[in-house]
């Protein structure tokens, strides 16, 4: 499979006050793989997973996905995961299901309610009720059970334990649409390696220090994608 | 995706809606036979009980008066809050990332807060119509109803149908509902523009923002009127009055129509000139970070 879900090309996007993110960005995942959009703090990896949701206009350059200049109609082709919980709190998770089921054709309803089934999540509770961890929990599995082209998961790990992390990752595995692409976005690599086809290395101002697919890299360098990435973001002063 | 979008729109709001019309409703009928109770034993001319029941009538009407003022508030400051927190809060990366434009998405939104107002002037209505039937005290007793009120207001209809007044009466009273709804609804949208200014122009203290913005806006407005208010004043103390005072029955019931029109045409413009600035906030400006 060589079709290319996501391109960007000469991307550029500053926040006020001149703090410029992203400079002249040019970076394409391909279908069906697992990358792995790596970087420091502050490297741009959010923002350009918001750039590629529609939460953020671009400052210049352009945002294809599937081929298509990044519009509306590319939401039905995302299944986003930001890094904070984003439902409304006055839903029950049955009501949550009906949302997802109504507003996306491909939100595979049965899967979901298994998965929530598999956590002990009562459909009937109020979200405003669940705990922190359970709310994040709920929203991996809206995401995870819809059957989209292009997953981006933005730090799905990051802040929680070790059991919390590898049942994410299992779900994340078990779970999405072998067709499409899943993007995830960590600072935490040394648990997301395991799972990564492709991987990129985002440093300041969201230059790709090194990319590539992590089995050829990782026979190339005789070393972990782990212990590269700290190396690359080692060895220079301003990433 | 608009009709999906105005079914979860009017699903969050429907709770305060309930809620507000379950408290005006309550309150009508507790008002209305106090005041029935106040009006019945001043009416049977007690004078040492008189000073009690009107000042009871007087505090009744004077509360519930109030409840009834302040209950829109009730109703559209949740409403406000859901519009913020669902479209520049943390609920704005689900809403802007579902497959729908984001006008489509404003849109619902204007017309849910509408459609709600629409429903609380129609309970206001009702209630308002309860209390005429029940505060006039019948002459029958134990008899609740009373329909005096009714039947006043037809013998009014009646007096003026026969004046030939009747057309222009209808014709004007449409025309102040028309006008108090296009204010209604300016109001409405500019508190959304509002929401949506300080949404984009500051990252933190978002409310405070459009809350300045708010009473800015507001501010200029009435510098506005007052301003058109002089001019009028100005414009009618020449010859101006006389020409009017002259004029023929039938020119001026024209006359007030179609400056009535004229202040509909001119609210709903303005109307829209916020609603599509908004549009374009949204659109172009918004960034969630």
């Amino acid at each position: 499979m060589n079709d290319i879900v996501f391109k960007c090309t000469d991307l550029c996007k500053s926040y006020k006050k001149g703090v410029l993110v992203l400079k002249d960005l040019n970076i394409e995942f391909p279908a069906g793989k697992i990358v792995g959009l790596l970087g420091p703090n502050g490297c741009g990896k959010s923002t350009l997973i918001k750039l590629a949701c529609g939460l953020l206009s671009a400052d210049s350059g352009k945002i294809y996905i599937c081929g298509k200049e990044r519009s509306e109609e590319s939401n039905s082709l995302i299944s986003y995961l930001p890094e904070r919980t984003y439902f409304s709190s006055w839903m029950k998770v049955n009501e949550l299901l009906s949302y997802f089921s109504d507003f996306y054709s491909d939100f595979d309803e049965a899967l979901a309610r298994k998965m929530l089934a598999d956590l002990g999540i009562d459909p009937d509770a109020k979200l405003r009720a669940l705990s922190k961890g359970t709310k994040e929990k709920v929203q991996l599995v809206m995401v995870m059970a819809r059957r989209a082209k292009i997953y981006f998961l933005d730090e799905p790990i990051a802040g929680v334990d070790p059991a919390a992390r590898d049942y994410i990752l299992q779900t994340i595995i078990g779970n999405y649409n072998p067709e499409a692409t899943v993007v995830i976005t960590t600072h935490l690599l040394y648990d997301i390696e395991p799972i990564l086809d492709n991987f990129f290395f985002m440093g300041y101002n969201g230059e790709i220090k090194l990319s590539g697919v992590a089995d050829e890299v990782r026979e190339e360098y005789g070393k972990s994608l782990d212990e590269i990435f700290k190396e690359v973001f080692k060895c220079t002063q301003n990433y | 995706m608009y009709s999906k979008l105005l079914k979860y729109d009017m699903k969050a709001g429907r709770r305060t809606w309930w809620i507000v019309s379950i408290i005006i409703s309550a309150a009508t009928v507790i008002a209305a036979f106090l005041m029935r109770f106040c009006v019945e034993y001043i009416e049977r001319d007690n004078r040492s009980v008189f000073p009690i029941y009107s000042t009871i009538l007087f505090f009744v009407a004077f509360l519930y008066i109030m409840l009834i003022a302040y209950s829109m508030y009730g109703l559209l400051i949740p409403l406000f809050i859901r519009f913020y927190k669902h479209l520049y809060t943390d609920e704005g990366y689900l809403t802007f990332t579902l497959p729908a434009k984001r006008s489509t998405i404003l849109l619902s939104k204007t017309v849910s807060v509408s459609l709600f107002s629409l429903m609380y002037f129609a309970v206001i209505a009702i209630c308002l119509a309860l209390l005429a039937l029940v505060v006039p005290p019948s002459e029958e007793s134990g008899q609740i109803i009373n329909p005096v009120v009714y039947e006043t207001i037809i013998r009014i209809i009646g007096d003026l149908k026969e004046e030939g007044w009747l057309g222009w009466i209808i014709l004007y009273l449409v025309e102040g509902v028309l006008f108090l709804a296009a204010i209604w609804f300016f109001n409405l949208v500019l508190v959304q523009f509002c929401i949506t200014m300080g949404s984009v122009i500051a990252k933190r203290l978002k409310v405070l923002a459009s809350l300045g913005i708010y009473f800015g806006i507001n501010t200029a407005l009435s510098v506005l009127t007052r301003l058109l208010t002089l001019c009028i004043q100005i414009f009618f103390s020449g010859g101006t009055i006389e020409v009017l005072q002259n004029l023929s029955l039938e020119r001026s019931q024209v006359l007030l129509a179609l400056v009535l029109f004229g202040l509909i045409i001119a609210v709903i413009t303005m109307s829209l000139t916020v609603y599509f600035a908004t549009r374009n906030l949204l659109e172009r400006k918004l960034n969630l970070a």
